[in-house]
């Protein structure tokens, strides 16, 4: 699967209660190896697109909603987010993640999906 | 000051964006002060979308949104006040322009999304988390000839099809296909289903927002679940609910909901059962106004009711109807009053013939047109069809 994925917050409203605004890290679209992305998709720097062999449940919990305390917290519109900052990503993929000119579009993560999961998390 | 509606398509490749979530996310965050001002001097190539806009002059800074390319710009406000003779540069295209004046042409901005049927949309979609007002909102719909709305009105109306226009699916137990999320918004000329049990088609939790012309359907299966459900409010503008299932509602109007010219209707191939609407102890000032329920076991839940104020609705039940200058027992079969009402062969046409024919209300303020955008009668025909009278010819004999 192919992941637009949102990099930097949007700055919009976020409700104690309903959803709340995109996020960075947000998964905002899963679209099958190949797809046709449009230049905006390919070229925002709010955004990024990874390819990686993620499960279909794992891009379910990526694209739902929710909150990470429900007693609590706001629902997010995503109640996952893919963090690229973290350490144990390797270099490749944070420096890339940095870039927003976006010289080059797509990461590949096919070989490295198993840290790329790890950098899956929670919101709370 | 003039709002400016930006409009962005949503299809394939050749479209500004390849999901309708993507069209969503690239809004911006506060809809009501994006601004649009006159500019000149394109140089640099094109802005990139949603890149940040630094206004060199004044020191504002915006995030890019849309423009023609030599006389205009439509941006984001992040910060400061743009002035005339700024230069607005592209921080990631490098691309840039420069504001003609001070004052911008027009604040706020509709977020329009034009659809294409270039294939089914089948990842569903969540409106939310941008600032919008009565004026300034997201607006998603179908592009000109892409829509059911568009086909000849002699075609046979099916309740889901993309071939016949622009069709938004989304399959799992338990999810709803559209979310509507922040107040305002609006949706037109769309089909849309829930293609599993347990799912909505779509639900809108925040008020003030406009579901006109579409065609809905789903398969509820669960007596908490409607197709189309309003938590805080609403209007419904010939919106059509299709119930494939026998048990859960078509509509859940939890606030008060206005309701015009649409239906409810089950397959008449479906097991007996499920109920219209489901209006719960805050929706009682809900009206129904020239609405078709038919196929349903109950209208509603038999405690909460809609308002007194609702008037010209038919069914084929035999009572409950809110209201004035209602019919009951209308005689609902695969045949009639729709063309085809069940799942193997459906046209949602209202027939020729029916007493729901000039037995409807005009609201000619809000829906001065049925749902294939034929213009209402003065008396218009109950539900989200109208029946006109076929043209001729008059041949005078000599």
């Amino acid at each position: 699967m192919e992941f637009l994925i949102r990099i930097r917050d949007r700055g919009g409203v976020d409700p104690v209660k309903g959803i709340g605004d995109s996020k960075a890290g947000d998964v905002i679209a899963a679209c099958p190896d190949g797809w046709v992305w449009t230049v905006a998709e390919l070229k925002s720097p709010d955004w990024r697109i990874v390819r990686a062999p993620l499960t279909q449940v794992e891009v379910d919990g990526l694209l739902a909603h929710g909150a990470g305390d429900p007693s609590t917290g706001p629902v997010y519109k995503r109640k996952m987010r893919v963090n690229f900052s973290l350490g144990g990503l390797p270099a490749a993929i944070r420096n890339w993640a940095l870039d927003d000119t976006r010289a080059t579009p797509i990461f590949d993560a096919t070989s490295q999906v198993a840290k790329l999961r790890q950098s899956v998390e929670l919101k709370v | 000051m003039a709002v400016t509606t930006v409009v962005k398509t949503i299809g394939t490749s050749s479209r500004n964006f390849s999901t309708l979530q993507a069209w969503e996310d690239a809004a911006p965050a506060n809809l009501t002060t994006a601004e649009n001002s006159a500019a000149g001097t394109f140089t640099g190539g094109a802005f990139t979308q949603g890149e940040t806009l630094n206004f060199v002059g004044s020191g504002a800074a915006g995030k890019y949104l849309d423009s023609d390319g030599s006389t205009y710009i439509v941006y984001g406000l992040v910060s400061g006040d743009p002035a005339a003779g700024d230069v607005v540069t592209g921080a990631t295209s490098g691309a840039t322009c420069t504001l003609s004046s001070s004052t911008p042409t027009g604040v706020g901005v509709i977020w329009q999304g034009d659809c294409y049927n270039d294939s089914e949309f089948t990842a569903g979609l969540t409106l939310s988390g941008s600032t919008s007002s009565g004026t300034a909102y997201k607006f998603l719909t179908a592009a000109t000839g892409q829509s059911f709305q568009d086909q000849s009105r002699t075609t046979a109306l099916n309740y889901y099809s993309q071939t016949q226009g622009v069709a938004v699916s989304k399959t799992g137990s338990y999810l709803t296909t559209i979310t509507s999320a922040e107040s305002n918004v609006r949706v037109s000329r769309l089909q849309v289903k829930s293609a599993s049990i347990h799912s909505q088609s779509f639900a809108a939790t925040t008020s003030a927002g406009l579901l006109k012309d579409c065609l809905l359907t789903g398969i509820p299966t669960d007596a908490a679940i409607a197709i189309c459900a309003h938590d805080a409010g609403g209007t419904c503008v010939n919106v059509v609910a299709y119930h494939t299932g026998s048990v859960g509602q078509a509509f859940r109007p939890r606030a008060t909901v206005t309701y015009i010219g649409g239906a409810a209707i089950r397959a008449t191939n479906s097991s007996p059962g499920g109920r219209a609407f489901d209006i719960g102890p805050y929706g009682g000032s809900s009206t129904l106004t020239s609405f078709a329920v038919f196929g349903f076991s109950q209208l509603d839940d038999g405690t909460h009711h809609f308002a007194a104020g609702s008037k010209n609705n038919a069914t084929d039940l035999a009572s409950g109807l809110p209201g004035s200058n209602n019919q009951h027992s209308v005689t609902f079969n695969a045949t009639t009053p729709f063309t085809q009402a069940n799942t193997t062969s459906t046209d949602l046409r209202a027939i020729g013939g029916t007493s729901l024919i000039n037995n409807g209300f005009l609201d000619s303020t809000n829906a001065p047109n049925d749902i294939s955008g034929t213009a209402r009668s003065a008396t218009p025909t109950i539900g989200h069809w109208e029946v006109v009278a076929a043209g001729g010819r008059k041949f005078y004999l000599t």
